[in-house]
């Protein structure tokens, strides 16, 4: 019996083989770079999973601020220094709230529903702070509608705070 | 240093006011809540303290070498002994209404306001 492949072979020209080589380091080209990007995919992955997990953990940090926050602006309310100290608390309510509410956006940490009223509720104290200083309301008017806000998002805020503590002591084996 | 009264305060923010609503003065961002004026032999800068377009702002005059010379604030109050209420409210709109106007200058707002009327013009002409 004649060994067709050795006749096909004898009868390739030096041509064919190096057209055959080329094939053949094409192919491991294409494997290679599939292997390279499935490699880059996972640590793509990686990636944003070691994000989403600091930012939850980044969370847990800021929000106790809401409360302190609460806090802070019922004592101004309270004190004769109200319209001093008012308008820095507003600041940093404003500042927080946005912070929060784009991370929540970024990593899906929560629903839209308390994005909506974290950047509401922002605005709304960067308007009580204006107030404060083209009025001569007392800080208790000024900041009415504001403390209306921020009973509701302490709401969120909370459950919020319930899942990201589920979720950071869960991933590290800590469950309670 | 106070180096300017209440009542001076009052006065310049009063007037930069005229001239920005004039169109006298050539305000630039120098970021999205801070704005510069070049005015001769001194410059200022007028931004938001917070970064977010509203109250306090801070008005800082500067001379033409760069070293400041003064501040203004919507902290700023008339002196105690003689308290002012008219100008003191008068001040933080005035103070306030610079500011606005400062940014829709600087950011050319009526500007990007007017191109995109001009584009639904273009679109509904047959």
């Amino acid at each position: 019996m004649i060994d067709t492949s050795f006749v096909l072979a004898a009868a390739w020209t030096r041509g064919d083989r190096l057209g055959l080589v080329g094939l053949v380091i094409t192919i491991i080209g294409f494997l290679l770079a599939i292997f390279q990007l499935q490699r880059t995919v996972r640590a793509a992955e990686a990636t944003h999973e070691v994000l989403v997990r600091s930012s939850r953990t980044q969370m847990l940090f800021l929000l106790p601020q809401f409360r302190q926050i609460e806090t802070e602006l019922d004592y101004a309310i309270r004190s004769d220094q109200g319209r001093e100290l008012a308008p820095r608390i507003l600041a940093s309510y404003a500042h927080l709230a946005n912070e929060v509410a784009g991370m929540i956006e970024v990593y899906g940490l929560a629903d839209a529903e308390t994005v909506t009223l974290l950047r509401t509720s922002s605005r709304t104290a960067s308007e009580a702070k204006d107030q404060l200083f083209v009025t001569r309301k007392k800080v208790v008017e000024v900041t009415r509608v504001f403390r209306q806000e921020l009973a509701a998002v302490s709401v969120h805020i909370s459950q919020v705070m319930t899942t990201q503590q589920q979720q950071v002591l869960g991933r590290t084996g800590r469950t309670s | 240093m106070n180096v300017l009264t209440f009542e001076q305060k009052a006065e310049y923010v009063a007037r930069l006011l005229h001239l920005s609503r004039s169109g006298k003065l050539g305000w630039a961002a120098v970021s999205e809540h801070s704005f510069t004026v070049h005015l001769g032999r001194s410059f200022v800068e007028l931004l938001a303290r917070d970064e977010d377009d509203v109250h306090p702002y801070l008005l800082q005059i500067f001379r033409a070498d760069g070293t400041l010379l003064t501040q203004v604030s919507s902290e700023d109050r008339p002196d105690p002994a003689a308290p002012n209420d008219a100008l003191e409210e008068r001040f933080l709109l005035e103070l306030g209404r610079l500011y606005a106007d400062a940014k829709r200058r600087a950011l050319r707002i009526d500007e990007a306001v007017a191109e995109v009327f001009a584009d639904l013009d273009d679109l509904d002409t047959p």
